[in-house]
C-alpha cells in the first residue's frame, strides 16, 4: 500500500467512526461493481446512505469536496443503482448521495459531513 | 403522496386551464417536470427550492415528479413556480389540500420566498374563472389587474410563508377589493387646440375617425404630421368595457408594464420605427406574444416616414388589416391575434421633402422623386381612403387662437358613427369604410349634382375604378358629419379634396 493509499484509508476509517458515533448503521464498505466503487454504505432512519470519502493531508489542490467531480457522481449514482438491485430490501427507502470531507494535518483530523449534496439532475 | 392544484397556460391572448400534479416518493432525490415545460419553468426548481428553504420549509429530499396536464400542451411562463411549490407543500403535508381545489395559484418565486409579479395576469385570470376556479391567489403586485374580473375572489399575497398561514386556517385570505377599478384617470394630456393652422388636416382627421378610413398625409417636414397623428386617440369614441378588457388582455400578454397598473382605458397609439422587423409588427416568438399591429388594436398604428419602410414590411400589413386579426403559428402554437387598428401614415414627398411646396423649391429631379416615391408599396396605398396634402403653417395660423379642439371632433365624429350604426344595424358592417360593392350602391344615394361632379371628375382625372369607389364612401362619411341623408355636391367636392395628396404622387 502506498502513501496515497494509506491516506485514503486513513480517512475512510475516521470517517467509519465518525458515522457510527453519529448513530449510522454501516451496511458496506469499499463496495465494488463493475460501475464503480462506493466508498460506505450506511442506513439511519429509513434512510440509505452512499457516501464518498475524500481525504487530504493539505490544501495545495483545493478542497476535497472540489475533486468529486460528474465523473465520479455518475460512478457513485451507477454503483447505487447496483447495490439496491442486489439489495432490493432498501429499494423503498429514502436515499442520498453524501460526501465526507477529511483533512488530516499531523495533530488532527477535520471531518466535514455534506449531506445529500448532488442528485439526478446532477449527471 | 399525491397532490393537485391548478392554473392556467396562455395561448395567444387567451388562456386554458392547468392542472399541477405532484408526486413525491421514496427515491434517489430528483426534480423532475414533465408535461412540456419550457426553459423558464424548468428551472423553476431551483427558486422553489430556495424559497421553500428561505421560507422556513424543509425542501423534500425524495423523488418529486411534477407533471402539468393537459400534458400535449406547451406551457410558458414563470406564473407556474407558485403552484408548484405549494404542490409540493401540499404533497409534504405541509399545507391542507381542501382549498386547493377551487382555488388557481400563479406567481413567480424569488430565492427568499416573496412572490414577484409576472405578465398575461389578466387572461389566466379570465381563463380560470371560465374553467369554474373560484378563489385566485396572485402575486400583490398583480392584485390590481386580476381584480378586473368579476366574480372570482382575488387574493394577492406577499410571500409564500403568508399563503401557507391562509391555506393552513392561520389567518384569513386578503380579498382584492374590485371597486378601486372604477375608471380612473381618463384624463388626457394631448389635444388638437394645440395644433394651430391645418384645420383642413383636422377635418379630415375627423372624416377618418367618422368612418373608419385610413389616413395618409403627405407633406414637407415640420408641418405637424407627427402631432397631428398622436392626438388622433383623443378623438376616437372612448372604449367600450369589452374592448378595454381585450386591448388590456394583449398588453398583459405582452408583458408591457403599465405604470398605472390594470385596465387600459386609453386607445392606444402605437408608432413603430421604421426598421421594425416583421415579428416585431406582426408579432411572433416561439411562443407567440403580440406584435404592434395587436398593440395597436382599438387604437390607432402610425406609420412616420412611410416611404422609409422597407416595401416587404407594409405588404405584410396588407392582409392583417384587412381581417382584423392574425394567426401566428409556431413550432404547433397557435395563436390569434386581434388586431383592428385605424391606420394613420405620414410621409415626405420626396428626398428634399420640399416637392409640392409653394416656398421652398424642391432639389430633386423628376427621377427621384419617382424613385422615392415608389418605395411605397402601391398595393398598400391603394387601401388608405384618405390622402391628404399638408402644407405649413403660416405665421398668421401660428398666432391665431386654436380653432377646433379634440373635444369638438369627438362630439362631431361620436354622432357620424352613432348615424351609422343605425344605418348599418341589419348589415355585416360597421363604419362607412367597410361598404363594399352592392352596399355602396343602396347607402350612398346622392344628388344629381353632386353625381355630375363625380362623374366629371373621373372623366378629367382619369379615376380608377377603385378610387371612384373610395371618394363615394368619403362623401358619404362627409354627408354623415353633416347629418344629411342624400350625399350633395359639396360633400362630394370635400371628399374629393381629401385626395388631394394625389397631384402629388407619381403614376408609375
Amino acid at each position: 500500500m502506498n502513501e496515497r493509499q494509506k491516506t485514503g484509508k486513513q480517512g475512510e476509517d475516521l470517517a467509519c467512526a465518525y458515522l457510527c458515533s453519529c448513530g449510522y448503521r454501516l451496511l458496506a464498505r469499499n463496495f465494488r461493481c463493475k460501475a464503480g466503487e462506493i466508498d460506505i454504505i450506511a442506513y439511519a432512519d429509513r434512510c440509505v446512505h452512499f457516501a464518498e470519502v475524500k481525504t487530504r493531508r493539505d490544501l495545495r489542490f483545493g478542497l476535497p469536496v472540489e475533486a468529486v467531480d460528474a465523473r465520479k457522481i455518475r460512478h457513485i449514482y451507477n454503483a447505487a443503482r447496483t447495490y439496491l438491485m442486489k439489495y432490493p430490501q432498501y429499494a423503498d427507502c429514502d436515499l442520498r448521495m453524501d460526501v465526507l470531507e477529511i483533512l488530516l494535518t499531523d495533530a488532527r483530523a477535520e471531518i466535514r459531513f455534506l449531506e445529500n449534496v448532488f442528485t439526478e439532475e446532477d449527471l | 403522496m399525491l397532490s393537485r392544484v391548478f392554473t392556467a397556460s396562455l395561448t395567444g391572448i387567451d388562456a386554458e386551464l392547468v392542472a399541477v400534479e405532484t408526486d413525491i416518493c421514496s427515491g434517489l432525490p430528483a426534480f423532475n417536470t414533465v408535461g412540456l415545460p419550457s426553459a423558464i419553468i424548468r428551472e423553476a426548481k431551483d427558486r422553489i427550492r430556495s424559497a421553500l428553504i428561505h421560507s422556513g420549509f424543509d425542501f423534500p429530499m425524495k423523488r418529486v415528479v411534477i407533471n402539468l396536464s393537459p400534458a400535449s400542451e406547451r406551457k410558458e411562463g414563470s406564473h407556474f413556480d407558485l403552484p408548484m411549490a405549494v404542490g409540493i407543500l401540499i404533497s409534504c403535508e405541509i399545507v391542507a389540500e381542501h382549498d386547493a381545489v377551487t382555488t388557481g395559484f400563479i406567481g413567480e418565486l424569488s430565492l427568499d420566498g416573496t412572490l414577484v409579479s409576472v405578465s398575461g395576469v389578466l387572461p389566466l385570470v379570465m381563463g380560470m374563472k371560465t374553467a369554474g376556479i373560484r378563489r385566485i391567489v396572485v402575486p400583490y403586485e398583480n392584485g390590481e389587474e386580476a381584480a378586473v374580473v368579476n366574480d372570482i375572489a382575488v387574493c394577492p399575497i406577499h410571500s409564500l410563508t403568508e399563503l401557507v398561514e391562509c391555506m393552513n386556517g392561520k389567518r384569513d385570505y386578503p380579498v382584492h377589493n374590485g371597486a378601486l377599478y372604477a375608471k380612473k384617470n381618463m384624463c388626457e394630456t394631448l389635444d388638437f387646440a394645440e395644433v394651430r393652422g391645418q384645420e383642413s388636416v383636422k377635418r379630415a382627421v375627423t372624416v377618418s375617425a367618422a368612418g373608419g378610413h385610413g389616413l395618409f398625409m403627405l407633406g414637407v417636414p415640420g408641418a405637424g404630421k407627427s402631432m397631428i397623428a398622436k392626438r388622433i386617440p383623443t378623438v376616437l369614441p372612448p372604449l367600450t368595457y369589452d374592448e378595454i378588457l381585450e386591448v388590456t388582455k394583449i398588453y398583459s400578454v405582452a408583458g408591457y408594464p403599465d405604470e398605472e397598473k390594470g385596465l387600459i382605458t386609453r386607445r392606444p397609439f402605437r408608432s413603430p420605427h421604421h426598421s421594425i422587423t416583421p415579428t416585431a409588427l406582426l408579432g411572433g416568438g416561439a411562443i407567440p406574444k403580440p406584435g404592434e399591429i395587436s398593440l395597436a388594436h382599438r387604437g390607432v398604428l402610425f406609420l412616420d416616414e412611410l416611404p422609409e419602410f422597407r416595401r416587404s414590411i407594409i405588404d405584410l400589413l396588407r392582409q392583417p388589416a384587412e381581417s382584423g386579426e392574425i394567426m401566428i403559428e409556431r413550432n404547433g402554437n397557435a395563436a390569434l391575434f386581434p388586431c383592428k387598428f385605424m391606420l394613420v401614415a405620414a410621409g415626405n414627398p420626396c428626398k428634399c421633402g420640399y416637392y409640392g411646396d409653394n416656398e421652398t423649391a424642391c432639389r430633386c429631379t423628376p427621377g427621384e422623386v419617382s424613385r422615392y416615391q415608389n418605395r411605397i408599396s402601391r398595393p398598400f396605398l391603394d387601401r388608405i381612403d384618405i390622402r391628404i396634402a399638408i402644407g405649413r403653417v403660416t405665421s398668421e395660423e401660428l398666432r391665431s387662437a386654436p380653432v377646433t379642439s379634440s373635444a369638438e371632433m369627438a362630439e362631431h365624429i361620436c354622432t357620424a358613427r352613432e348615424i351609422q350604426q343605425h344605418r348599418y344595424r341589419n348589415e355585416n358592417v360597421n363604419l362607412n369604410a367597410d361598404l363594399e360593392g352592392r352596399l355602396i350602391a343602396q347607402y350612398c344615394r346622392m344628388s344629381a349634382q353632386a353625381e355630375s361632379l363625380l362623374a366629371q371628375a373621373y372623366e378629367r382625372n382619369f379615376l380608377s375604378v377603385r378610387i371612384h369607389e373610395k371618394i363615394v364612401k368619403l362623401a358619404r362619411t362627409v354627408a354623415d358629419l353633416d347629418g344629411a341623408d342624400i350625399i350633395e355636391e359639396f360633400h362630394m367636392a370635400e371628399a374629393m379634396s381629401l385626395r388631394s395628396a394625389d397631384d402629388l404622387i407619381h403614376e408609375k
